[in-house]
């Protein structure tokens, strides 16, 4: 008799060997076994063992008979293309046989590494494009691309900047809007006129206008910083008691130069104001007899 | 000092054992054989392990056959 408690064990520990033995195995590398076997066969050949080498060969043809696998065809997902670097610009571009968009999404299919190049190659058929054609189309240090939109548009500047002979140049209008304001709106003006122009008003009395009409009144002349130190002609100097312009106006008191720099500080003054002059502005009047007018300009002369 | 003739004895055997060694490899080929035996070996049990017992059965007859070959050959 078999004792019953003994043979459950026996199984228990037997299936137990069996389930550790599988959880701990690794892969078979069945790739090694075959470059075993392929090695050997070459060892026995060289050797002069036909026998063996022949019986060799007859099981490696059998197991490659019975391992055929067939080749599962993957589909090119738009979305996987896209994950890639692809963008949907590009597919439409390529789709209308844009060369740089055709580039950069067969650089992306290939990029992926889900497709074998057989695969890209039935996929995208007369569109497909190799790795290296296409990162050679989008090497920034060489020019096919220029090359390529320069084929589109011969025409078309290289340098916008610096158009050439035979390029042509297009322009578009201002936009009215520009030029129209619209309710709400601020409005600037710009002056034309030069920034240092200076205006011109015959009642008013300007500073360069001033320093000389100063000099006159003191001097008798409309001397410049230079005339100052300058010496004075002899029988003013004998006059006037100076030598020089600057010897002159030392005499004068400190009122007289205490009203001379208020004066200064102001920006312009009237005609009116310069009373200290003593000038009298009376307006000079051209009387013109008609009837004494020469007919014409030789006769004036003659 | 070493003893001239000592060095020379021991040169000679060392030369005669290299030669008489590559005359039994060149003849017979043991060491290939032996890596060969080791690769068969190998891959019989990469197929026991993946469960190819018919692969695996097939490997170790070519491998009787190679000891058998060996074994008359020798004898």
């Amino acid at each position: 008799m078999v004792k019953k408690s003994l043979f459950e064990q026996e199984l228990v520990t037997g299936m137990q060997r069996e389930l550790r033995k599988q959880a701990s195995t690794e892969t078979p590398d069945l790739a090694k076994a075959a470059e075993c076997l392929h090695a050997a066969l070459e060892i026995f050949e060289e050797a002069g063992l036909r026998s063996q080498a022949n019986a060799l060969l007859k099981l490696m043809e059998k197991i490659a008979a019975e391992r055929k696998t067939k080749a599962v065809e993957r589909l090119i997902d738009i979305g996987e293309l896209m994950r890639a670097g692809a963008t949907s610009r590009d597919i439409r571009g390529m789709q209308s046989g844009d060369l740089p968009s055709r580039a950069r999404v067969m650089l992306a299919a290939h990029g992926a590494g889900l497709w074998s190049d057989h695969e890209l190659r039935k996929f995208f058929g007369s569109q497909y494009m190799s790795k290296e054609d296409a990162e050679q189309f989008l090497d920034p240090n060489r020019n096919f691309g220029k090359m390529w939109e320069w084929m589109q548009n011969p025409t078309q500047p290289v340098d916008p900047a610096n158009p050439q002979p035979g390029e042509t140049i297009t322009m578009s209008p201002v936009p009215k809007s520009q030029f129209t304001p619209r309710p709400g709106d601020e409005i600037e003006f710009k002056s034309i006129a030069a920034k240092h122009r200076k205006p011109k008003r015959p009642d008013k009395i300007h500073e360069e206008s001033r320093f000389y009409l100063r000099n006159l009144a003191d001097h008798g002349t409309m001397l410049t910083d230079d005339d100052l130190s300058a010496a004075l002609d002899a029988e003013i100097a004998d006059a006037l008691n100076a030598e020089t312009a600057d010897e002159l106006a030392a005499n004068y008191s400190e009122d007289d130069w205490s009203k001379w720099e208020e004066m200064a500080g102001q920006e312009s003054h009237s005609v009116d104001d310069v009373d200290l002059f003593d000038f009298n502005v009376s307006e000079d009047v051209l009387e013109v007899d008609e009837q004494n007018l020469p007919e014409d300009f030789e006769e004036e002369i003659h | 000092m070493f003893k001239r003739g000592s060095a020379e004895n021991e040169i000679f055997q060392a030369m005669e054992k290299n030669l008489v060694s590559n005359q039994v490899e060149t003849k017979h080929g043991f060491n290939k054989l032996a890596k060969a035996a080791d690769l068969l070996n190998t891959a019989a049990a990469i197929f026991d392990q993946a469960g190819m017992r018919e692969e695996a059965d097939g490997v170790t007859e070519v491998l009787q056959d190679l000891a058998n070959s060996l074994k008359v050959n020798n004898g």
